[in-house]
């Protein structure tokens, strides 16, 4: 009644027609936002401009016992005009707050994935001196 | 006198005859049919959130992770073979063909980036009942974006945000 043929042909037409159209294909798709914010030099919104000390100077001739001295800081925030020791004069120039931009690095390395924050904060440094050898170390503390 | 008692068993002989016969020839015939449907598969996807990489100074040392993002699909129970990726439609941006997960790559601000869409385990909805319709399966993908490092951007090259699209077939 049927040829071979005939067979082998139907079913091959069968198994090409499963692959061309696979039964219930479908496709959803939803859209979605990069967003980045790229700092560089011309960024649009480049990180404020801060000053990089704020060194102060008091006017000559405050040494007297009830003499107004006059404290003139140029830039950034004033901290104190106390002299380094007692009974000590004041120095013309008095060290104060220095505002900066601190990036955490370790021998210009950035470290790790806090270097993407890019701060404003405070720092402090002193120098620790051995009187025997005059040996010294400095120390930079930021906050 | 006579008249009475054989109304009364008259009486007594229709009720008798009531109780013993059946009334009506009670019976019952039965019939099949069959409910067919035929069920068309369908996934929805909700509002994807930004893939967003926060700040990137350019040279930075280090590559920029962005912060991953979610597409969920709600889906006919027991969907087998579902394949996603990602669009082309964004300047300067590829994906590779469909597959379990999505991967592309594109440019913003100048910055190169790589994204990945990873298929999550589906979370099997509840089977319909004769007193619930039940529910979809879930199927999340969370789509994750990396920045090279030492990147020099250009600010003017693929504006942020940029838009991109996850496909899901099934």
């Amino acid at each position: 009644m049927f040829q071979p043929g005939s067979i082998v042909r139907c079913v091959l037409a069968v198994v090409l027609g499963s692959l061309a159209a696979p039964l219930g294909a479908a496709q959803v798709s939803g859209q979605f936002n990069v967003t980045v914010t790229l700092q560089s030099g011309s960024s649009p919104t480049p990180t404020p401009t801060l000053p990089q000390s704020a060194f102060c100077t008091t006017s000559p001739g405050g040494q007297a016992f009830g003499a107004t001295v006059t404290v003139v800081c140029s830039t950034g925030a004033f901290v104190d005009i106390a002299p380094s020791r007692t009974g000590q004069p004041w120095s013309p120039m008095h060290g104060g707050a220095y505002r900066y931009i601190f990036q955490a690095s370790s021998g210009g390395d950035v470290l790790g994935t806090i270097d993407s924050y890019v701060g404003i904060g405070t720092t402090t440094s002193w120098r620790v001196v051995n009187a025997v050898n005059w040996d010294y170390f400095e120390m930079t503390t930021a906050w | 006198m006579n008249i009475r008692k054989y109304l009364l068993s008259g009486a007594f002989a229709v009720a008798m005859f009531a109780a013993m016969t059946p009334t009506a020839q009670s019976a019952q015939v039965t019939g099949n049919f069959n409910v067919t449907v035929a069920l068309t598969s369908v996934c929805t996807m909700a509002a994807i959130g930004d893939l967003a990489f926060g700040t990137y100074t350019a040279f930075q040392a280090a590559p920029l992770v962005a912060t991953p993002t979610t597409a969920t699909l709600t889906c006919t129970r027991g969907l087998a073979g579902v394949t996603a990726n990602f669009d082309t439609a964004a300047p300067g941006s590829t994906a590779a063909a469909a597959a379990a997960n999505a991967v592309g790559a594109g440019v913003v601000q100048g910055l190169q980036y790589t994204i990945l869409a990873t298929a999550g385990a589906p979370v099997a909805g509840t089977a319909a009942t004769a007193g619930s319709i039940g529910t979809g399966d879930s199927r999340p993908f969370s789509i994750t974006g990396n920045m090279p490092a030492s990147q020099a951007g250009d600010p003017t090259q693929n504006a942020s945000p940029q838009v991109r699209t996850l496909m899901v077939n099934y």
